[in-house]
Protein backbone atom coordinates (compact mmCIF):
# COMPACT_ATOMS: atom_id res chain seq x y z
CA UNK A 1 0.00 0.00 0.00
CA UNK A 2 2.83 2.33 0.87
CA UNK A 3 4.16 1.98 -2.79
CA UNK A 4 0.39 3.05 -4.13
CA UNK A 5 0.54 6.05 -1.45
CA UNK A 6 3.83 7.07 -2.53
CA UNK A 7 2.93 6.69 -5.98
CA UNK A 8 -0.28 8.91 -5.47
CA UNK A 9 1.59 11.87 -4.75
CA UNK A 10 2.49 12.41 -8.42
CA UNK A 11 -0.64 13.24 -11.23
CA UNK A 12 -0.55 8.99 -11.89
CA UNK A 13 -4.33 8.99 -9.80
CA UNK A 14 -5.19 12.76 -10.71
CA UNK A 15 -7.09 13.03 -7.31
CA UNK A 16 -8.07 9.67 -6.77
CA UNK A 17 -6.42 9.21 -4.13
CA UNK A 18 -8.27 8.94 -1.33
CA UNK A 19 -11.03 6.72 -3.09
CA UNK A 20 -8.81 4.18 -4.64
CA UNK A 21 -7.60 3.61 -0.96
CA UNK A 22 -10.90 3.46 0.45
CA UNK A 23 -11.34 0.53 -2.30
CA UNK A 24 -8.18 -0.96 -1.21
CA UNK A 25 -9.59 -0.95 2.31
CA UNK A 26 -12.43 -2.64 0.86
CA UNK A 27 -10.28 -5.46 -0.22
CA UNK A 28 -8.32 -5.45 2.42
CA UNK A 29 -11.23 -6.03 4.92
CA UNK A 30 -13.03 -8.55 2.71
CA UNK A 31 -9.52 -10.38 3.06
CA UNK A 32 -9.46 -10.17 6.94
CA UNK A 33 -13.11 -11.55 6.57
CA UNK A 34 -12.06 -14.47 4.84
CA UNK A 35 -9.68 -15.48 7.64
CA UNK A 36 -12.23 -15.07 9.71
CA UNK A 37 -14.25 -17.67 8.30
CA UNK A 38 -11.41 -20.06 7.94
CA UNK A 39 -10.49 -19.24 11.89
CA UNK A 40 -13.93 -20.45 12.89
CA UNK A 41 -13.43 -23.66 10.08
CA UNK A 42 -10.55 -24.77 11.98
CA UNK A 43 -12.92 -25.11 15.27
CA UNK A 44 -15.24 -27.69 16.56
CA UNK A 45 -18.70 -27.17 16.61
CA UNK A 46 -21.66 -29.11 18.25
CA UNK A 47 -23.82 -28.81 15.53
CA UNK A 48 -23.76 -27.86 11.55
CA UNK A 49 -25.75 -25.13 12.14
CA UNK A 50 -23.10 -23.38 14.60
CA UNK A 51 -20.75 -24.08 11.67
CA UNK A 52 -22.68 -20.97 10.54
CA UNK A 53 -24.38 -19.08 12.87
CA UNK A 54 -21.66 -17.71 14.92
CA UNK A 55 -20.14 -14.12 15.57
CA UNK A 56 -17.41 -15.04 13.25
CA UNK A 57 -18.95 -16.30 10.64
CA UNK A 58 -22.35 -14.30 10.55
CA UNK A 59 -19.36 -11.04 11.26
CA UNK A 60 -17.51 -12.25 7.82
CA UNK A 61 -20.57 -11.85 5.90
CA UNK A 62 -21.34 -8.20 7.67
CA UNK A 63 -18.19 -7.33 6.27
CA UNK A 64 -18.11 -8.60 2.93
CA UNK A 65 -22.01 -6.83 2.72
CA UNK A 66 -19.85 -3.58 4.02
CA UNK A 67 -17.07 -4.06 1.16
CA UNK A 68 -19.69 -4.42 -1.61
CA UNK A 69 -21.21 -0.75 -0.11
CA UNK A 70 -17.18 1.04 0.04
CA UNK A 71 -16.48 -0.74 -3.36
CA UNK A 72 -19.57 0.91 -4.69
CA UNK A 73 -18.51 4.62 -3.57
CA UNK A 74 -14.91 4.03 -4.68
CA UNK A 75 -16.07 3.14 -8.41
CA UNK A 76 -18.65 6.31 -8.57
CA UNK A 77 -15.13 8.25 -8.66
CA UNK A 78 -12.75 5.53 -9.77
CA UNK A 79 -12.99 4.08 -13.43
CA UNK A 80 -13.87 0.43 -13.29
CA UNK A 81 -10.57 0.03 -15.57
CA UNK A 82 -8.85 0.17 -12.11
CA UNK A 83 -10.07 -3.66 -11.05
CA UNK A 84 -8.09 -5.59 -12.29
CA UNK A 85 -5.22 -3.47 -10.25
CA UNK A 86 -6.95 -3.55 -7.28
CA UNK A 87 -9.53 -6.30 -7.05
CA UNK A 88 -6.50 -9.50 -7.21
CA UNK A 89 -4.90 -7.59 -4.43
CA UNK A 90 -6.94 -10.30 -2.24
CA UNK A 91 -4.61 -12.89 -3.75
CA UNK A 92 -1.79 -11.14 -1.52
CA UNK A 93 -3.47 -10.06 1.47
CA UNK A 94 -5.21 -13.81 1.95
CA UNK A 95 -2.14 -15.33 2.01
CA UNK A 96 0.26 -13.10 4.28
CA UNK A 97 -2.47 -12.58 6.48
CA UNK A 98 -3.21 -16.32 6.41
CA UNK A 99 1.00 -16.74 7.24
CA UNK A 100 0.78 -14.59 9.90
CA UNK A 101 -2.39 -14.98 11.63
CA UNK A 102 -3.20 -18.47 10.49
CA UNK A 103 0.47 -20.05 10.60
CA UNK A 104 -0.43 -21.52 7.35
CA UNK A 105 2.85 -22.08 5.42
CA UNK A 106 3.43 -21.50 1.86
CA UNK A 107 5.79 -23.33 -0.04
CA UNK A 108 8.05 -21.84 -2.71
CA UNK A 109 6.06 -23.49 -5.61
CA UNK A 110 3.16 -22.25 -4.07
CA UNK A 111 4.58 -18.47 -4.56
CA UNK A 112 5.50 -19.07 -7.68
CA UNK A 113 2.16 -20.33 -8.31
CA UNK A 114 0.78 -17.12 -7.25
CA UNK A 115 3.15 -14.84 -8.95
CA UNK A 116 2.64 -17.15 -12.52
CA UNK A 117 -1.06 -16.06 -11.87
CA UNK A 118 -0.73 -12.34 -11.20
CA UNK A 119 1.59 -12.38 -14.46
CA UNK A 120 -1.64 -14.21 -16.22
CA UNK A 121 -4.04 -11.61 -14.74
CA UNK A 122 -1.76 -8.84 -16.11
CA UNK A 123 -1.95 -10.11 -19.46
CA UNK A 124 -5.94 -10.96 -18.93
CA UNK A 125 -6.44 -6.76 -18.48
CA UNK A 126 -3.89 -4.84 -20.93
CA UNK B 1 -2.30 -35.34 -9.06
CA UNK B 2 -1.28 -38.39 -7.27
CA UNK B 3 -2.26 -42.10 -5.33
CA UNK B 4 -1.48 -43.04 -1.75
CA UNK B 5 -2.67 -45.54 0.30
CA UNK B 6 -4.86 -42.78 1.94
CA UNK B 7 -6.53 -42.12 -1.68
CA UNK B 8 -6.09 -39.52 -4.64
CA UNK B 9 -4.92 -36.38 -3.64
CA UNK B 10 -4.16 -32.41 -5.27
CA UNK B 11 -1.13 -31.56 -3.53
CA UNK B 12 -2.20 -31.66 0.43
CA UNK B 13 -6.14 -31.67 -0.73
CA UNK B 14 -8.10 -35.33 -1.47
CA UNK B 15 -9.19 -35.46 -4.93
CA UNK B 16 -13.07 -35.29 -3.51
CA UNK B 17 -12.84 -32.20 -1.98
CA UNK B 18 -10.13 -30.66 -4.55
CA UNK B 19 -13.34 -30.94 -7.22
CA UNK B 20 -15.62 -29.46 -4.78
CA UNK B 21 -13.45 -26.36 -4.41
CA UNK B 22 -13.65 -26.09 -8.00
CA UNK B 23 -17.89 -26.48 -8.28
CA UNK B 24 -17.97 -24.14 -6.00
CA UNK B 25 -15.92 -21.96 -7.37
CA UNK B 26 -18.26 -21.90 -11.02
CA UNK B 27 -21.00 -21.27 -8.40
CA UNK B 28 -18.81 -18.29 -7.45
CA UNK B 29 -18.61 -17.16 -10.93
CA UNK B 30 -22.10 -17.68 -11.77
CA UNK B 31 -22.97 -15.34 -9.06
CA UNK B 32 -21.19 -12.63 -10.68
CA UNK B 33 -23.14 -13.67 -14.09
CA UNK B 34 -26.57 -13.39 -12.24
CA UNK B 35 -25.52 -9.78 -11.17
CA UNK B 36 -25.09 -8.87 -14.73
CA UNK B 37 -28.37 -10.16 -15.94
CA UNK B 38 -29.82 -8.56 -13.29
CA UNK B 39 -27.65 -5.24 -14.29
CA UNK B 40 -29.04 -5.51 -17.42
CA UNK B 41 -32.82 -5.54 -16.62
CA UNK B 42 -34.81 -2.15 -15.56
CA UNK B 43 -34.48 -1.45 -11.96
CA UNK B 44 -36.95 -3.44 -9.72
CA UNK B 45 -38.60 -5.13 -12.61
CA UNK B 46 -39.84 -8.35 -12.71
CA UNK B 47 -36.40 -9.38 -14.46
CA UNK B 48 -34.94 -7.68 -12.12
CA UNK B 49 -36.10 -9.48 -9.07
CA UNK B 50 -35.56 -12.57 -10.65
CA UNK B 51 -31.69 -12.51 -11.73
CA UNK B 52 -31.41 -10.19 -8.13
CA UNK B 53 -32.67 -13.21 -6.86
CA UNK B 54 -30.99 -16.05 -8.31
CA UNK B 55 -27.75 -13.95 -7.28
CA UNK B 56 -28.76 -13.94 -3.96
CA UNK B 57 -29.34 -18.02 -3.53
CA UNK B 58 -26.22 -18.51 -5.64
CA UNK B 59 -24.12 -16.84 -3.18
CA UNK B 60 -25.85 -18.06 -0.15
CA UNK B 61 -25.32 -21.67 -1.52
CA UNK B 62 -21.79 -21.09 -2.39
CA UNK B 63 -21.52 -19.58 1.26
CA UNK B 64 -22.72 -22.98 3.02
CA UNK B 65 -20.22 -24.67 0.35
CA UNK B 66 -17.60 -22.80 1.28
CA UNK B 67 -17.09 -22.95 4.60
CA UNK B 68 -17.24 -27.01 4.37
CA UNK B 69 -14.38 -26.72 2.25
CA UNK B 70 -12.62 -24.13 4.09
CA UNK B 71 -12.69 -26.97 6.87
CA UNK B 72 -10.93 -29.76 4.43
CA UNK B 73 -8.15 -27.53 3.14
CA UNK B 74 -5.72 -24.47 4.00
CA UNK B 75 -7.15 -21.15 2.69
CA UNK B 76 -3.55 -20.78 1.05
CA UNK B 77 -4.19 -23.40 -1.07
CA UNK B 78 -8.22 -22.75 -1.81
CA UNK B 79 -6.95 -19.21 -2.32
CA UNK B 80 -4.71 -20.42 -4.76
CA UNK B 81 -7.43 -21.93 -6.89
CA UNK B 82 -9.49 -18.98 -7.24
CA UNK B 83 -8.13 -16.63 -9.82
CA UNK B 84 -9.79 -19.43 -12.29
CA UNK B 85 -13.00 -17.42 -11.67
CA UNK B 86 -11.73 -15.26 -14.12
CA UNK B 87 -11.43 -17.78 -16.30
CA UNK B 88 -14.82 -18.82 -16.12
CA UNK B 89 -16.11 -15.27 -15.84
CA UNK B 90 -14.64 -15.12 -19.54
CA UNK B 91 -16.40 -18.58 -20.29
CA UNK B 92 -19.66 -16.99 -19.14
CA UNK B 93 -19.01 -14.16 -20.57
CA UNK B 94 -18.75 -15.49 -24.49
CA UNK B 95 -20.97 -17.81 -24.45
CA UNK B 96 -24.18 -15.35 -22.48
CA UNK B 97 -23.43 -12.12 -23.02
CA UNK B 98 -21.46 -12.69 -26.45
CA UNK B 99 -19.07 -10.41 -25.16
CA UNK B 100 -15.37 -10.84 -27.72
CA UNK B 101 -12.89 -12.72 -26.79
CA UNK B 102 -9.01 -11.38 -27.32
CA UNK B 103 -5.98 -13.23 -27.82
CA UNK B 104 -4.78 -11.50 -24.55
CA UNK B 105 -7.30 -13.17 -22.64
CA UNK B 106 -7.00 -15.99 -23.85
CA UNK B 107 -3.22 -15.99 -23.08
CA UNK B 108 -3.84 -14.76 -19.87
CA UNK B 109 -6.15 -17.32 -18.88
CA UNK B 110 -3.63 -20.12 -20.25
CA UNK B 111 -1.04 -18.19 -17.92
CA UNK B 112 -3.59 -18.28 -15.03
CA UNK B 113 -4.44 -21.77 -15.35
CA UNK B 114 -0.46 -22.34 -15.52
CA UNK B 115 -0.27 -20.56 -12.23
CA UNK B 116 -2.90 -22.49 -10.38
CA UNK B 117 -1.75 -25.53 -11.83
CA UNK B 118 2.07 -25.04 -10.37
CA UNK B 119 0.46 -23.15 -7.23
CA UNK B 120 -1.31 -26.33 -6.04
CA UNK B 121 0.84 -29.28 -7.41
CA UNK B 122 3.04 -31.21 -4.40
CA UNK B 123 4.97 -34.01 -4.42
CA UNK B 124 4.03 -34.34 -0.74
CA UNK B 125 0.62 -36.68 0.30
CA UNK B 126 -1.76 -35.88 3.34
CA UNK B 127 0.91 -34.91 6.48
CA UNK B 128 3.78 -34.73 4.24
CA UNK B 129 3.86 -38.19 3.11
CA UNK B 130 6.17 -38.84 0.50
CA UNK B 131 4.60 -40.73 -2.66
CA UNK B 132 6.59 -42.44 -5.72
CA UNK B 133 3.47 -41.47 -8.11
CA UNK B 134 4.24 -37.07 -8.20
CA UNK B 135 1.72 -36.15 -10.63
CA UNK B 136 2.69 -34.12 -14.16
CA UNK B 137 2.22 -31.25 -12.90
CA UNK B 138 4.73 -31.34 -10.14
CA UNK B 139 7.35 -32.74 -13.00
CA UNK B 140 6.49 -29.85 -15.06
CA UNK B 141 7.38 -27.86 -11.89
CA UNK B 142 10.67 -29.21 -12.03
CA UNK B 143 11.53 -28.60 -15.91
CA UNK B 144 10.04 -24.65 -15.00
CA UNK B 145 12.89 -24.21 -11.80
CA UNK B 146 15.14 -26.80 -12.54
CA UNK B 147 15.52 -27.78 -8.92
CA UNK B 148 14.35 -30.60 -7.00
CA UNK B 149 10.55 -30.23 -5.19
CA UNK B 150 10.89 -32.58 -2.37
CA UNK B 151 12.60 -29.51 0.09
CA UNK B 152 9.48 -27.51 -0.95
CA UNK B 153 7.07 -30.32 -0.05
CA UNK B 154 8.85 -31.18 3.57
CA UNK B 155 8.14 -26.95 4.06
CA UNK B 156 4.57 -27.73 3.58
CA UNK B 157 2.61 -27.93 6.96
CA UNK B 158 -1.04 -29.41 6.75
CA UNK B 159 -3.56 -26.62 8.77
Amino acid sequence: MSVLLTASQGSMFAGLEKYIIIWIISVFISSVAQIMLKVEANKEHASRLKEYLNPMVVGSYAIFFLSTFLTMYALKYVPLTYSPIIEPLSYIFVPVIGVLVLKERISKRRMLGIVIMFIGIAVFSM
Amino acid sequence: MKKTNKGTFVGEVPLKWFILLHLSLILNSLAGTASKLAGRQKFLSFKFMFWYGVMLFITMAFAVAWQQILKNMSLTFAFTNKPITIVWGLVWGVMIFRETLTWKMMLGSAIILIGIIVGVSDVSGPAGEKTETAGIAADSVKELTGQSTETDALQEVKP
